[in-house]
């Protein structure tokens, strides 16, 4: 199986015509073998060329080493991958066939995996920028760049009298367990300061925290036994390509499936109803159908009288300010359109709810969230298989952070005051005592005016990994500016982003195939082993052994001024990240047992809540969150109403099908599909503008502006320009030219910073 | 060369009989020694990691000049300059040529020309590609490896003019043992002498030829090439060409007298590769105006001094 099936499959066509033909390797080989055989060898002129030494493998075309991968990515499908290789490259890779959520097939993006490792383009060797942004760069060897980093660290560590001069920016890049050495290497250095939060799903974190808490869904492939699904704010076709079989076989079975999306997606397109509200008025929506399940006493009773706490109240809420025709006005979705499918939502059990990303990026998503997930109470979904309200989980994340968790040196100092979590992945969170000092918390989705506001000190040097800043952050423009007050910029990356661009070192880190870790998933249950499949290519290090070489400049120049261990084994790091809690979760006694394939957690149910023991202070499902009200939000799951506009059109900016945020969009094979960016609008707002199909056109609002083509289709609402996130490696485009820091208004309770409004931005369109 | 008793080669066909022939027409030694020095020039050229790698290559190339003199595939592009003259030590002259170097081969950003086979000869552009797994294989039937195998693409051209260095010194051993031999049975089975001319040929006229004259010419078309890595860039595609050439019209002679033909036009690729679009616009790069002797058989006077 393995020699003839991929892409690169050694009798594939296309090499006769680049070789000449095959009498041409028939020669070659007879002048091989005469070469070893002449005996001459030893007095060769080579200077770069070593001897070669006898234990080197043989060569032997039809055998295949095969890896256990995973991909690390910020995507709901956290894919198993089989990896082939051969003459230790990677040939190709396929999907596990063990995952029955993988079930032997990658996304369009995991395909690609090889053209990453092996793209031209990868920075290859630690180098130096003589001047930020000038693009004289110079190659370096990694302890001349160590030494240069770490003579820094301690000269502003001598100047403040702690490190809190040093700030980190990571986020999703690299999800793999042992990546989280990052943040522990800026333990181990003392004190340090943190851009904390996430930019994408906090909202409805803290939401499904108030109403439930925790953010805990059932099972993905629980789906197929829901009668009736509705996806709201999501784009699986697209973005969760694997979830999308368990929702034609739960339509197999019977159930009607609605999407509701503001834009016509290829989701909504496969769908049996589509709705596209207006933007950002899903909270309405969803409080005007239960509204109705209310009027038509269609509440399970049971469920909200023994199971959960403030339903009268919400009840109450609902009959005095909420009726369908105001959400009909609001959403623009038609009266007995809601009518119907909050019948039919009500009547159909299990129904379930899958809240996506998207619809909570607003000004209002926190709250439209608790409105859904007291949709899907009311109706007694939750706790129950094929129902629920779905978002996320992190119930397979129990990893012991070995990684991540370093003790600061003796003696350091840092940041005094009140503290948080440092992201819905921080485990410490809460659990250590109370210390003297901690790190310094910046808000990661404003980190612009952060690194611009902070003072004693100032942010004087960022480091960077597992994110491009320029392409994730908001206010490009901003961004500038306080890239410009750093002192040092060190980015950790495969490729030369706008954010390398903006730094003086950048340090070349190793793909998943290169490093030993481990991974889990948001979404689906699967853990998966990801074993090092190649020698890490060029001067690649992963991010523990970038640490630990710091570690060892670090105590060269200052002996004790880093705790991280200077000699470090990517394997034996992974393997200190297992625990017991791990092994009886997936029901392994040993990780050895993962390169078998992935294994999956033995829950109770496939339902989150099956036991209806929720972790809120009243151990209930609150529709009155006193929590939530002492966080300064509403205790019910009222309307909240979204951002003013500032601007004549509203601006999205979701995920294209070629990249996650700004991943896999500059590889060749996702060229070839999406060559440049468009804005995509309505007809009748292009013929109001005078744009005809591919005109230039300029998109600016008060922040900024791009230059780019446009594309008219239907799919996209009148009021509304959509442009892709992205970036590409030959165009100077980038979308957060256009889209602000405005805060949504959940996040700071489980990810210690507040999401933001993503989709709560507008525009102009000109042509250009 | 105690071996050369031993040697199969010691029955050596009469094509290898033509080949020491040709080689001892085209000026023997010399040539062998003048292209030595180019290829090891060359070489640590491509491999620079700095500006100092830089400088020392590029002083090493101009001291072939001085040595060998002006012959096409020492010159490059420009007129015969002096000596020196795109070398000079000037302040930050090294500096900006190892900047211009990286932004066309290194990094970090995505370069034009990047300096590995594979990036040009697979269908879609990557590294490791079946360019890398070829020259491995004859790295190892040199004995030989790039250093950490599996890390670095072997294909990197610093690797692959290492490796004609080294096939450059076996021809040149092999046409010593050659001419000190008796002429062989035109039935001789392979040799390593024979051996070693169609690993050179492949690697030169095939391989090479297939990708260094579209990688000299794309990294040439970029705006600011410093004049050292200009000048070393053409001496490559010159040195290219014309051991193409000579492969060629070597291959041409063969055929001819095994198939009782007459002469006729070769092509300036070895046969059985596809002409590619840049290799037959060596005017551009290489010059034409002051080529001496016919391609491929450079005349005696152009390797002295």
């Amino acid at each position: 199986m393995p020699d003839s099936t991929g892409p690169n499959a050694p009798d594939a066509p296309n090499r006769a015509s680049s070789r000449g033909g095959s009498s041409c390797s028939m020669s070659r080989r007879s002048f091989l073998k005469g070469l070893i055989a002449s005996g001459a060898l030893a007095t060769l002129p080579c200077g770069l060329l070593l001897p070669r030494t006898a234990s080197a493998a043989p060569f032997n075309k039809k055998d295949f080493q095969i890896f256990r991968n995973a991909c690390p990515r910020n995507c709901y499908d956290t894919c198993s991958i089989v990896t082939y290789v051969r003459d230790g490259v990677v040939q190709f890779v396929e999907g596990a066939p063990e995952s029955t959520f993988t079930a032997g097939g990658l996304c369009v993006k995991g395909y690609a995996y090889p053209r990453r490792v092996y793209s031209p383009d990868r920075i290859k060797y630690p180098m130096v920028q003589d001047g930020r942004g000038s693009g004289n760069w110079r190659r370096v060897s990694w302890d001349e760049a160590m030494q240069r980093i770490a003579s820094k660290l301690l000269e502003i560590k001598e100047k403040d009298g702690n490190l809190l001069g040093l700030a980190l920016t990571k986020y999703s890049g690299n999800f793999g367990i042992t990546n989280y050495g990052v943040e522990g290497m800026m333990s181990s250095l003392g004190y340090t300061t943190r851009l904390v939060g996430t930019p994408c799903w906090p909202a409805g974190i803290d939401a499904q925290n108030y109403d439930l808490g925790d953010m805990w869904c059932n099972d993905p492939e629980d789906m197929e036994k829901s009668h009736y699904v509705i996806i709201w704010g999501a784009n699986p076709a697209w973005c969760s390509v694997h979830s999308m079989k368990y929702v034609y076989a739960a339509r197999e079975r019977g159930a009607k499936i609605v999407v509701i999306d503001p834009v016509l997606t290829q989701t909504s397109a496969k769908g049996d109803v589509a709705w596209q509200p207006e933007t950002g008025s899903d909270g309405a929506l969803a409080l005007g159908m239960a509204r109705h399940v209310l009027d038509l006493g269609l509440v399970d009773r049971d469920f909200v009288t023994s199971n959960a706490v403030g339903f009268e109240e919400f009840a109450a809420y609902l009959r005095n300010n909420v009726t369908v025709e105001w959400a009909a006005e609001k959403s623009g979705i038609p009266a007995d359109d809601i009518r119907r499918v909050a019948e039919e939502f009500a009547t159909a059990k299990p129904a379930t709810i899958w809240i996506g990303y998207g619809m909570q990026r607003h000004v209002n998503g926190g709250a439209a969230v608790r409105a859904i997930d007291a949709l899907v109470a009311m109706t007694g979904n939750v706790g129950k298989v094929g129902g629920g309200a779905r978002y996320g989980h992190l119930q397979t994340w129990g990893f012991n952070y070995h990684a991540m968790i370093q003790k600061a040196p003796a003696g350091s100092t840092g940041f005094v005051g009140k503290t948080g979590p440092k992201g819905e992945f921080d485990v410490t969170a809460g659990s250590a005592a109370p210390a003297a000092y901690t790190d310094r918390a910046l808000n990661i989705n404003k980190t612009a005016q952060e690194l611009l506001d902070a003072q004693n000190p100032p942010v004087r040097v960022l480091w960077s990994s597992c994110k491009n800043p320029f392409a994730q952050d908001f206010d490009r423009n901003k961004l500038e500016k306080a890239f410009n007050k750093l002192e040092m910029v060190v980015s950790v990356e495969q490729f030369f982003t706008e954010t390398v661009r903006h730094s003086d070192i950048v340090l070349p880190v190793t793909t998943l195939f290169e490093e030993w870790t481990v991974n889990a998933s948001y979404w689906h249950y699967w853990v998966s082993l990801n074993e090092q499949a190649i020698a890490p290519m060029h001067e690649a290090k992963s991010n523990i052994e970038i640490a630990a070489l710091l570690s060892k400049h670090m105590n060269r120049l200052s002996p004790g001024s880093c705790t991280y261990p200077q000699d470090i084994d990517t394997r034996e790091w992974m393997e200190k990240e297992f625990n017991k809690g791990v092994y009886d979760l997936l029901g392994i006694s040993h990780w050895q047992e993962l390169r078998k394939g992935p294994a999956k957690a033995r829950m109770p149910s496939s339902a989150s809540w099956s036991d209806r023991k929720f972790k809120t202070p009243s151990g209930k499902y609150e529709f009155r969150s006193d929590l939530c009200a002492s966080h300064g939000h509403k205790a019910l799951p009222e309307y909240k109403e979204g951002r003013k506009p500032y601007a004549p059109y509203r601006l999205l900016t979701p995920h294209s099908k070629f990249a996650i945020h700004s991943q896999f969009a500059n590889l060749d094979w996702m060229e070839e599909f999406q060559t440049e960016p468009f804005v995509y609008l309505h007809p009748a707002l292009a013929k109001a503008k005078g744009i005809a199909d591919l005109d230039t056109v300029r998109v600016f609002n008060p922040i900024g502006e791009v230059k780019l083509r446009a594309k008219i289709t239907e799919t996209v609402p009148g009021d509304c320009l959509l442009l892709y996130e992205a970036w590409f490696r030959k165009l100077d485009f980038n979308v957060q030219n256009l889209v602000d820091d405005e805060s949504a208004d959940m996040g700071a309770y489980k990810t210690g910073a507040p999401g933001v409004a993503i989709h709560d931005q507008f525009a102009d369109v000109a042509r250009a | 060369m105690n071996h050369t008793s031993t040697l199969p080669g010691a029955a050596v066909s009469s094509q290898q009989g033509r080949l020491a022939v040709q080689d001892g027409q085209s000026g023997d030694t010399g040539d062998t020694a003048r292209e030595a020095c180019l290829l090891r020039g060359l070489r640590d050229l491509f491999a620079a990691r700095d500006a100092n790698d830089l400088r020392a290559a590029s002083l090493a190339l101009d001291a072939c000049r001085v040595r060998f003199g002006c012959a096409r595939a020492t010159r490059g592009a420009a007129p015969c300059t002096t000596p020196g003259a795109d070398t000079a030590d000037t302040p930050g002259h090294w500096q900006e040529a190892e900047y211009a170097f990286n932004r066309l081969f290194v990094g970090p950003m995505a370069v034009p020309a990047p300096p590995y086979a594979s990036a040009w000869l697979e269908t879609e552009p990557r590294l490791m590609g079946e360019a890398a797994m070829d020259m491995r294989a004859l790295y190892h039937a040199l004995g030989r490896a790039v250093p950490g195998e599996g890390t670095a693409p072997d294909d990197h051209l610093s690797f692959e003019l290492d490796a004609a260095l080294a096939l450059l010194a076996l021809r040149g051993a092999g046409n010593r043992i050659a001419s000190s031999s008796d002429p062989a049975p035109a039935t001789a089975p392979s040799t390593p002498a024979a051996d070693v001319e169609d690993a050179w040929r492949w690697l030169v006229a095939e391989h090479m030829g297939a990708w260094v004259p579209r990688f000299v010419q794309r990294a040439l078309a970029e705006p600011g090439v410093p004049p050292a890595i200009a000048r070393a860039l053409a001496m490559l595609l010159c040195w290219q060409e014309d051991a193409a050439t000579a492969c060629a019209s070597l291959h041409h002679i063969e055929t001819a007298e095994s198939a009782g033909g007459t002469d006729a036009f070769r092509p300036s690729v070895a046969p059985g590769v596809a002409p590619r679009p840049g290799s037959a616009d060596k005017s551009e790069a290489c010059g034409t105006s002051e080529t001496i002797g016919a391609p491929g058989a450079s005349s005696p006077h152009s390797t002295t001094a």
